[in-house]
């Protein structure tokens, strides 16, 4: 795997990442 | 299901982004293509100056992606380069390497177009009277604004 990947693939990994415990803690606060 | 296609967004936007600011800005080597058939044709897209047109919207299409702007317009705006890269990787470069990255670019693409498909309800209409841009300015500029209702939407 090549920066190509490791940048993009990373990036998203983060995002649903940080997208699923606001979802967590918004489900916890509901 | 919500996760994985917000993961294939933000990967594709991503790579989008930096393989299109990279050709301008060249911060990471620029993978040059060797085939006999593929490096002249890209070759001669740099020559003529359509490259630079199709990373600049190769830009614009990883800022859309990535702030999650636009996404369906950016998705039918990718779709012709998605088709011509992975074209050429898969059917005419053909190594291991080219045939991932060609599947990889079109299987993204289009899994997304999927995803929002609904968005493109209004195309699929048979028969289209014309709706000119002079007639239906008003109503575009409100969906550009969010200011019209938004049926359809998928919900985030």
């Amino acid at each position: 795997m090549n920066t190509y990947d490791l940048i993009p693939f990373g990036f998203a990994t983060l995002v649903v990442l940080i997208a699923w415990l606001r979802d967590r803690q918004r489900s916890g606060q509901g | 299901m919500r996760y994985v296609m917000l993961w294939i967004q933000m990967a594709f936007g991503m790579h989008s982004l930096i393989s299109g600011l990279n050709y301008f800005l060249e911060f990471l080597p620029l993978p040059r293509v060797m085939h006999p058939i593929a490096g002249p044709f890209v070759d001669a897209m740099t020559a003529m100056g359509l490259f630079d047109l199709i990373k600049l919207v190769e830009v614009l299409v990883g800022f859309a992606l990535v702030f999650n702007r636009f996404v369906p317009l950016a998705l039918i705006a990718e779709l012709p380069t998605s088709i011509t890269i992975s074209w050429m990787s898969v059917i005419v470069v053909h190594s291991p390497r080219a045939v991932y990255t060609g599947l990889k670019e079109i299987l993204f693409n289009l899994i997304l177009l999927a995803w929002f498909a609904g968005w493109f309800t209004p195309l699929l209409r048979p028969r289209a009277e014309g709706r000119p841009l002079w007639n239906e300015w008003r109503g575009m500029l409100a969906a550009l604004t969010g200011a019209d209702t938004q049926k359809g939407a998928t919900k985030p």
